[in-house]
């Protein structure tokens, strides 16, 4: 037997339903499924953006589409889980092919599921190395199964395989809010409109879920109930004696860059350091850029005794450091060959040659680095060539696809006269210094840090112009890293620095072939200087504590040579700026401390961020926007704004605001006709007027006999006289005509809102009611 | 009001982002708690708002074994929500309904089968009616349930001369009163053509009255567990004799119905045989029925045969064909 045969919904909203058949209701289904998978796309291409890959990921990506969308015909459902599989289990393939030592490390179950927990648990997908590799793998699964299951009306099943893809890039931390909201969105719309589809609801159904969904997107912006642990993601330290992992192979120990705003910092000491150089106090490097920060691929490795130095001429560098206030880095000159010390036993040689310590290091500690610093001169920097080995070129040349072209046309420009890449990086170094001011005060800008530091920004700090010159020394194909650390610090003896959180610092790193990496500092050092001094002398005055230990109130220790023996390009743009001065403090120190401890929350430098994404609506850093007469609002303020609108329309509409509107406009508006149309038009008015000063008329019930039980005033009934005679002998003139609508027009002119009263209360004689 | 296994999948999604955003960092699980939360507060109050929706089932006619009947479901309410319905029958119907979910305000139909002798009902109707997620619902029980009767069976039992010897009546049209006029409301069968064909006008045969006011008496009895027999033998042997245009009354266990004829009196004739249970009847009659383990028996004038051997290998036929 069949099932019930027929089945029809009435509906008596205005508008009626006509518009909204079960073929709108697909479409909104399939849109909804469409939004939710673009949603986790956009994690991916976000992900491919920076490691490579987007246009084969798109390509994957249709593919799946098309694929599901010729399947979805004839294929059953077991045979497209069969397939989404395969589909799985050959991405995953193929990425652990691409990785190196890839397969030795998929043997061992344990290591699998280490890494899969490490993501779960907030690692981005960015610091897995061939994260591009890994993306692409990833896509075409969920993609075609949750496309599939849409298309074959299984819109739970698509919901859930969408949802289950997002919330993947959820616990990653890849996806931002905006992101996940509007996946939620696509997967709530997914199953909302999916059931209207399949079980034929009204119209009002239809708004009913589009208020969930406008409710949604306004109330989640606003409301917190997550609460906020530590943001450390379950990665295994590489420590001694621990298990090789796959996760080991392919992630960072830790640790990203995210560039700041408006930042200040701390003028605690942080350690003091005796050393036989004076040298930057290097702590962190990071190969992979995003557009918006620094992240480091790659295993951390247990300490094991000592460390190759550069292959080139070296000085040697003997550092003690004394730790003045909890800290979890290891702060040594580059390149550490040797540490000694209560710390070495523990501490861990990052993927990119640093070393850092395996836990927290307590005040009062102390450590010693030997170091071998390359020691080329600019000769053999000029000539050291370009044959870099395919893993530097891979890892350090990479660059978001974000990055306008205008970068490198610029960089072209600049360093169109050097001949090699020692040159070019002075070049740009010296160009930065010269052409942007430093500054704490900025806001964060939108899109890519490099592009808008070079084209909108006029100040900056050190992050911007360290990344901005690896971005354009890799626009040249040089490989380049940002790195952080400390400045050398307050010298209070010839051989001894104090260091404060001020001195917090970034810069760059170049490879030179047979030499190894050598430090570039585009930042302007008399600014910075100025700047982290008055930030000293404030913290004094403050009297703010552990600002000074002993010696270093004393002011700075004078040699007799020159006091700047790094930077060797003179200082320009002396002026700095004047707003960078009381709060405002140097470096990255908080980020870099935060990032590498998230335990010492009590350290209280967090940098404070003034420059919050979502509002880059007046753009007054970058000064990007000029004075247009519209607020000028991001894309998804537009979307929310949007989102708004629908909202308000859905309310209105269940209101019937949209049917009196429609009413309100008829009774007033009489087009003209023959005056019989026109008496029977204006009765229709003025009944209206009537049905909803006192009741409708009843079927049957005659105009007379309905304006004599309401009871209706003198004009009423004269124009329910001229009605029946235009209606049943169709005997009425111009005249007759006009005087209805006359009549009607005053009524209606009465019974309008504010109007009316005006008007009645001018002393319009006659009964209140009509 | 009850959560849904989406609802607990949720609440249990829920969960597991707080304790991983208290333990492992907040990430953007705020935007996925909070609109879980939204969307089950919104199911909530959806739900809070609904009234229980009116229902009306249409009341399908009686009918014999075998015919099918379309029942109409209106669902009417204000809160235009999804709702699974589920509409039961009693086992002597059969019925193509399959639980259905539907938008409300809604309307279904679906066709029976009528089987079993007897007053068969539809329903109770439950309404199980969830938010336009699907993630709560409620249900509403309607006990109200809508009779079907479904007639004895009837097997034709080729001509009435069998009931009656030769001179109380006779199923012969030849033997009419008198021609007169047609008047509208006559049947067209009894239209005289011949007649017709002469005049130029329609003529029909009116039968002699003394029939009509005779008519026959039947009774109709039965032992326990063979009110079914009976009741088809009853009803077979009635109709028959109404179809023939005679008058019957009919005595049955527990009740009697005083002689008519016509549409009405076959309604009321089998409408009482479809109800009928089992037991003696000991009314005077002309026509007795009874069945019991050793069959259906007719007695006409004392006479007594097996009602199978009335209806004949048309009968067994016709019921083949009722029954598949």
């Amino acid at each position: 037997m069949s099932t019930p045969a027929g089945s029809h919904n009435s509906e008596t909203g205005w508008g009626g339903e006509s518009w909204f058949g079960s073929g709108s209701r697909r479409v909104l289904a399939l849109a909804a499924t469409a939004l939710l998978i673009a949603s986790y796309l956009r994690v991916l291409t976000y992900v491919t953006d920076i490691a490579g890959g987007t246009s084969r990921l798109i390509l994957f990506v249709a593919g799946s589409f098309l694929a599901a969308t010729l399947l979805a015909r004839f294929l059953p459902a077991i045979g497209a889980l069969v397939l989404a599989a395969v589909l799985f289990a050959v991405g995953l393939w193929s990425y652990v092919q691409a990785v190196p030592n890839g397969t030795f490390l998929l043997q061992s179950l344990g290591a699998v599921r280490t890494d899969i927990l490490s993501l779960l648990t907030g690692l981005s997908i960015l610091r897995i190395m061939e994260a591009g590799v890994w993306a692409i793998g990833f896509a075409p699964a969920p993609t075609f199964l949750a496309w599939y299951f849409a298309l074959r009306r299984r819109y739970v099943a698509a919901s859930v395989v969408g949802g289950a893809a997002l919330g993947f890039f959820v616990l990653t931390g890849d996806a931002t809010t905006p992101t996940v909201l509007a996946g939620v969105v696509g997967a709530v719309g997914v199953i909302g409109f999916g059931e209207l589809e399949r079980h034929g609801g009204s119209v009002r159904q239809a708004e009913t879920l589009v208020l969930i969904l406008v409710a949604i997107v306004v109330i989640s912006p606003f409301v917190s109930v997550v609460p906020d642990g530590a943001s450390q993601p379950l990665v295994p330290s590489g420590s001694a004696g621990g298990p090789t992992t796959v996760e080991g192979s392919l992630l960072a120990s830790s640790n990203h860059v995210k560039i700041q705003g408006s930042i200040t910092l701390s003028s605690e000491v942080r350690f003091t350091v005796e050393s036989t150089h004076q040298d930057y106090w290097r702590v962190a490097s990071y190969d992979r850029y995003t557009g918006q920060g620094w992240v480091r691929t790659g295993e951390a490795n247990p300490y094991s005794g000592s460390l190759s130095g550069p292959p080139g001429n070296t000085t040697a560098i003997d550092q003690t450091y004394t730790v003045r206030s909890r800290m979890s880095i290891m702060p040594a000159a580059w390149k550490p060959t040797e540490l000694s010390g209560g710390p070495q036993k523990n501490a861990e040689v990052t993927a990119l040659g640093g070393v850092q310590p395996g836990g927290e290091l307590a005040n009062g500690t102390t450590y010693s680095v030997e170091s071998q610093r390359p020691n080329a001169t600019p000769a053999e920097l000029r000539s050291a060539g370009t044959a870099y080995p395919d893993r530097i070129t891979s890892r350090y040349t990479q660059l978001p696809r974000s990055v306008p072209n205008r970068v490198k046309r610029l960089t072209n420009q600049i360093t169109a006269k050097a001949t090699n890449p020692y040159d070019k990086a002075r070049i740009i170094e010296r160009w930065l210094k010269n052409t942007n001011n430093y500054s704490l005060n900025v806001s964060r800008p939108e899109g890519s840090i490099a592009d808008s530091f070079l084209f909108d920004m006029q100040a900056g700090y050190c992050t911007y112009y360290a990344t901005t010159m690896a971005t354009m020394l890799r626009t040249q194909g040089i490989p380049t890293r940002f790195v952080t650390g400390y400045t050398d610090g307050q010298r209070v003896s010839r051989n001894k620095w104090v260091v404060r959180g001020l001195n917090s610092h970034a810069w760059v790193e170049v490879y030179f072939p047979d030499i190894g990496w050598v430090r570039f500092d585009p930042t302007p050092a008399g600014p910075r200087r100025s700047v982290e001094q008055s930030r000293l002398e404030n913290a004094r005055s403050d009297n703010e504590s552990n600002v000074d230990i002993n010696g270093s109130a004393a002011g700075e220790w004078t040699p007799t040579p020159t006091p700047t023996p790094i930077d060797t390009t003179p200082t320009s743009n002396g002026s700095g700026d004047g707003n960078a001065t009381t709060d405002a403090a140097a470096g990255i120190e908080g980020q870099l401390r935060r990032a590498v401890n998230p335990g010492n929350g009590g350290a209280a430098n967090v940098p404070t961020t003034t420059g919050t994404s979502g509002a880059a609506d007046s753009g007054s850093g970058g000064g990007g926007s000029g004075g247009s007469g519209l607020p000028s609002l991001s894309p998804l303020q537009w979307v929310f704004a949007l989102v708004l609108v629908v909202g308000l329309v859905a309310v209105a509409r269940r209101r019937g605001v949209f049917e009196r509107l429609y009413r309100e406009l008829w009774v007033r508006f009489q087009p003209s006709g023959s005056p019989t149309e026109e008496t029977e038009r204006a009765f229709s008015r003025l009944e209206y007027l009537l049905a909803r000063e006192h009741r409708p008329r009843r079927s049957g019930e005659t105009p007379n006999q309905y304006l004599q039980v309401i009871d209706a005033d003198d004009r009423a009934t004269r124009v329910g006289e001229i009605f029946e005679r235009a209606h049943y002998a169709g005997d009425v003139n111009r005249a007759d005509a006009d005087e209805a609508n006359r009549l009607v027009d005053q009524l209606v002119a009465e019974h309008t809102p504010i109007l009316g009263r005006i008007r009645r209360s001018w002393g319009k004689s006659g009964p209140d009611s009509i | 009001m009850r959560p849904t296994r989406r609802a607990v999948v949720l609440v249990g999604i829920c969960a597991l982002a707080i304790w991983l955003a208290s333990r492992f960092g907040a990430r953007s699980l705020n935007a996925v708690v909070v609109p879980a939360l939204v969307v089950l507060g919104a199911g909530v109050v959806q739900l809070i708002f609904t009234d229980r929706p009116t229902i009306h089932r249409s009341h399908p006619a009686p009918g014999f074994p075998g015919e099918t009947r379309t029942v109409e479901i209106e669902v009417e309410t204000d809160d235009p929500l999804p709702a699974r319905i589920t509409d039961r029958v009693d086992s002597g119907l059969r019925t193509s309904f399959s639980d259905v979910t539907r938008g409300l305000p809604t309307s279904i139909d679906y066709e029976i089968t009528l089987e079993s002798r007897g007053e068969q009902r539809l329903g109770p109707l439950t309404l199980v009616v969830r938010d336009v997620l699907g993630l709560w619902t409620k249900t509403f029980e309607f006990p109200k349930r809508t009779p079907v009767l479904v007639y004895p069976e009837t097997h034709d039992i080729p001509g009435t001369r069998i009931f009656g010897g030769s001179t109380r009546f006779s199923d012969d049209r030849e033997q009419f009163d008198e021609l007169r006029e047609y008047v509208p409301g006559d049947s067209l069968r009894n239209v005289h053509w011949a007649s017709s064909a002469k005049r130029d006008e329609l003529v029909v045969m009116e039968f002699d009255a003394a029939i009509d006011v005779t008519g026959l008496a039947i009774a109709a009895g039965s032992t326990a567990g063979y009110a079914d027999e009976m009741a088809t033998a009853a009803a077979s042997v009635a109709t028959t004799l109404l179809d023939a245009g005679l008058a019957v009354s009919l005595s049955f266990p527990g009740g009697e119905i005083e002689r008519d004829g016509g549409e009405s009196q076959r309604e009321r004739v089998l409408a009482a045989l479809a109800r009928t249970g089992h037991g003696r009847v000991d009314a005077d009659a002309d026509i007795r029925v009874f069945a019991d383990a050793d069959g259906t028996a007719i007695t006409v004038d004392d006479r007594e045969m097996p009602f199978e051997k009335l209806t004949g290998f048309a009968a067994e036929s016709a019921v083949n064909r009722v029954r598949t």
